[in-house]
């Protein structure tokens, strides 16, 4: 034979080899079509859908943080360190034991594991954990803040939480040495805390009629009922002969008014740059690799390795959780939540308290808003986000979907901390007993009780413990050396 | 079997006629090669006598979801008046992420005369779950009987009723459609 002809022979061999690859490669859709054999598919695991794994494409990776861009500074480095010295900062407060960290403790999962959180005096609700909160479109459990930098400074001015003030905030920025170079490196230079004519100490707008403000007047009541003494100073109103003194003014906004508006102006201006450093370095508290991650990934890589990253009792919990336990209705994407409001009446929830529709009641007259004068950009996606929330609410008792990444590390749960475990979780919603009572607008899907055995729900919880990562770097948990 | 191997994006186009030209000589290299094909066809088609393991099913796995929509949504008012038609701007309803709608109005008549200078409102309901959207849309006219509707969002998956609502000279007139995100 020819050489040339072994050459083509061999070519010949070659290409159909090569055919032949191209075709084994291809592997048959359950739909009966076929699919390329390139990274583009999932793999199907055995007793799973095709539409129950194309449905987990949304809850997994996690994404990076979405940009703010009211604040300018979120992703300034500076401006993180800054953040995490003022988040284990205990001066910032009126006892000078409590910082954000006292409720938001790095090492219970940046969370208190008390049923309502506990500051200068007792809240309401529960302590949210902070896992991905860079990611949450409103905050508090009633969104009464539309970023993460306005609500950093909430707690700090509440009588309830902190009970400071932006003034002794901003004072202990400036008399620390590292503080103040770190804020003026980042910032620029400080207001003159040293002359207190013109920044006088404890000076505050006080909000009128504010929630915080109303409950902390209730506790002074009642401690004065209890001690039988006449109420504080931390009333809002007093009497005189047992005629109410309808001109009384707080000492903190008192002595606000007291300054020039330009001072309070540039005193807010620094308050509001400790914000927005306390959400530069809380925008670092990640999870995204959970064992559900790892399974995820195993789809998409076709990588049995992976797949085991969740056992049998997971895997069933992950089907229930995306199919007849109907979790997902609420908490799907990437952080298993909405990041929006529902009624799930959960038990012993106080009527009182009326959630979403008082969080936008304050997020209409909130002075940090996004839409405001502290804001880094007026009219971007922050004006399309509060521009169409509804002027028409209804009465139900709504709270923020909560996300479930460490889920099994953040007890106890609902928004005023009533259950538990996630087994007490698991059977409220599939039993609905102790439901708190209806208010006519409560999630109507919640209504019925689920047909779960004791079998599924151990699987759920099962699942459920599988969104654990809390592997953040140790050195974003303390105070920086 | 050259126009194949080109086809399937083995073999470039031009390398074509010249392995054509070649396989007379190389006929025998070409006939080897096809029984070792058919040899490996006939075990992947019916298994052969050794067990095999079956290819396994894979799907998209899309990270966003929600419905496409390349073509306007059509629905005629509800006394008649109007007929009504609407998009999402982008071609796509997603989930849980905000979105604009493309609305055009015109008479139910045979002149399909368009509507201009309305208001039109959107809302959304489902109603498995009681409850609407946790928006209140608001309509921007563009002339000529089309409206953009800024502000939507649908939070959840599932059953959603889309109610149209056109207000002309103060009587509303609604037109009902339905998505199953």
């Amino acid at each position: 034979m020819d050489p040339r002809t072994h050459v083509t022979v061999g070519r010949c061999a070659l290409v159909a080899l090569a055919a032949l690859g191209v075709a084994c490669g291809r592997e048959r859709a359950v739909d009966g079509t076929t699919t390329p054999a390139a990274p583009s598919g999932a793999l199907v695991p055995e007793g799973f859908t095709a539409e129950e794994v194309r449905a987990l494409g949304a809850y997994s990776p996690v994404p990076a943080a979405p940009l703010d861009p009211t604040n300018r500074y979120a992703d300034d480095p500076g401006a993180a360190r800054l953040g995490q010295h003022l988040f284990f900062d205990e001066r910032l407060s009126k006892t000078g034991a409590m910082s954000c960290a006292t409720c938001h403790d790095p090492a219970r999962s940046f969370t208190d594991h008390d049923p309502v959180a506990t500051g200068v005096l007792p809240l309401e609700r529960n302590t949210p954990a902070l896992w991905n909160v860079a990611h949450q479109r409103w905050f508090f459990w009633d969104g009464r803040a539309d970023s993460l930098w306005a609500q950093a400074l909430v707690p700090f001015e509440s009588p309830l939480e902190h009970a400071f003030t932006r003034s002794e905030v901003v004072r202990v920025i400036h008399d620390d040495p590292t503080l103040r170079a770190l804020y003026e490196a980042t910032f620029g230079p400080l207001p003159d805390m040293h002359d207190r004519r013109r920044f006088p100490a404890w000076s505050r707008p006080v909000p009128a009629d504010d929630h915080a403000h109303v409950l902390a007047a209730q506790h002074a009541a009642e401690a004065a009922a209890r001690a039988s003494e006449r109420p504080s100073a931390t009333h809002q109103h007093h009497t005189v002969d047992g005629v109410a003194v309808n001109d009384w003014v707080h000492p903190h906004q008192r002595a606000w008014d007291w300054m020039h508006p330009m001072d309070q102006a540039a005193l807010t201006r620094a308050f509001v740059n400790a914000g927005k450093a306390l959400a530069a370095y809380q925008r670092k508290i990640v999870s995204r690799r959970a064992p559900f991650d790892v399974f995820v990934e195993g789809l998409r890589e076709r990588d049995p390795a992976k797949l085991a990253a969740l056992d049998a009792s997971q895997q069933r919990g992950l089907r229930l959780f995306i199919g007849r336990a109907q979790c997902f209705n609420c908490h799907h994407g990437p952080h298993f939540s909405d990041l929006e409001f529902h009624e799930t009446r959960a038990p012993g929830a106080p009527l009182s308290d009326p959630g979403r529709a008082r969080g936008l009641e304050a997020l209409r007259r909130f002075e940090f808003a996004g839409t405001g004068e502290w804001s880094d950009d007026r009219e971007g996606p922050a004006r399309d986000k509060l521009d169409y929330l509804p002027v028409h609410t209804h009465a139900g008792r709504e709270f923020k979907t909560p996300t479930l990444r460490n889920v099994a590390r953040t007890a106890p749960y609902m928004h005023n901390g009533a259950l538990a475990t996630l087994e007490d979780v698991l059977d409220f919603y599939a039993d609905r007993v102790n439901v708190a009572p209806d208010s006519g607008s409560g999630e109507r899907i919640l209504a019925q009780p689920l047909d779960l055995s004791a079998e599924d729900r151990a699987d759920l919880v099962a699942f459920l413990r599988a969104l654990t990562d809390e592997a953040l770097d140790p050195a974003l948990c303390a105070a920086p050396r | 079997m050259t126009d194949s191997l080109v086809s399937m994006g083995c073999l470039p186009r031009n390398h074509a006629a010249r392995l054509r030209r070649r396989l007379g000589v190389g006929a025998l290299g070409v006939v080897v090669t096809l029984v070792l094909i058919g040899a490996s066809c006939a075990d992947a088609a019916s298994g052969g006598a050794a067990p095999t393991v079956p290819a396994p099913a894979v799907v998209e796995l899309p990270a966003r979801p929600g419905l496409a929509l390349s073509e306007p949504r059509a629905a005629v008012t509800r006394d008649g008046l109007y007929r009504m038609t609407w998009r999402p701007s982008e071609g796509f309803v997603p989930i849980n992420e905000p979105f604009e709608l493309e609305v055009t109005v015109a008479r139910n008549d045979e002149t399909r005369a368009p509507i201009a200078d309305a208001e039109v409102v959107v809302t959304c309901e489902m109603p498995a779950h009681g409850h609407g959207m946790l928006r209140e849309p608001r309509s921007e006219v563009l002339g000529e009987g089309r409206y953009r509707v800024r502000g939507m969002l649908l939070h959840m998956g599932g059953h959603w009723t889309v109610a149209v609502t056109v207000l002309v000279d103060g009587v509303a007139s609604t037109a009902d459609d339905a998505l199953d995100l």
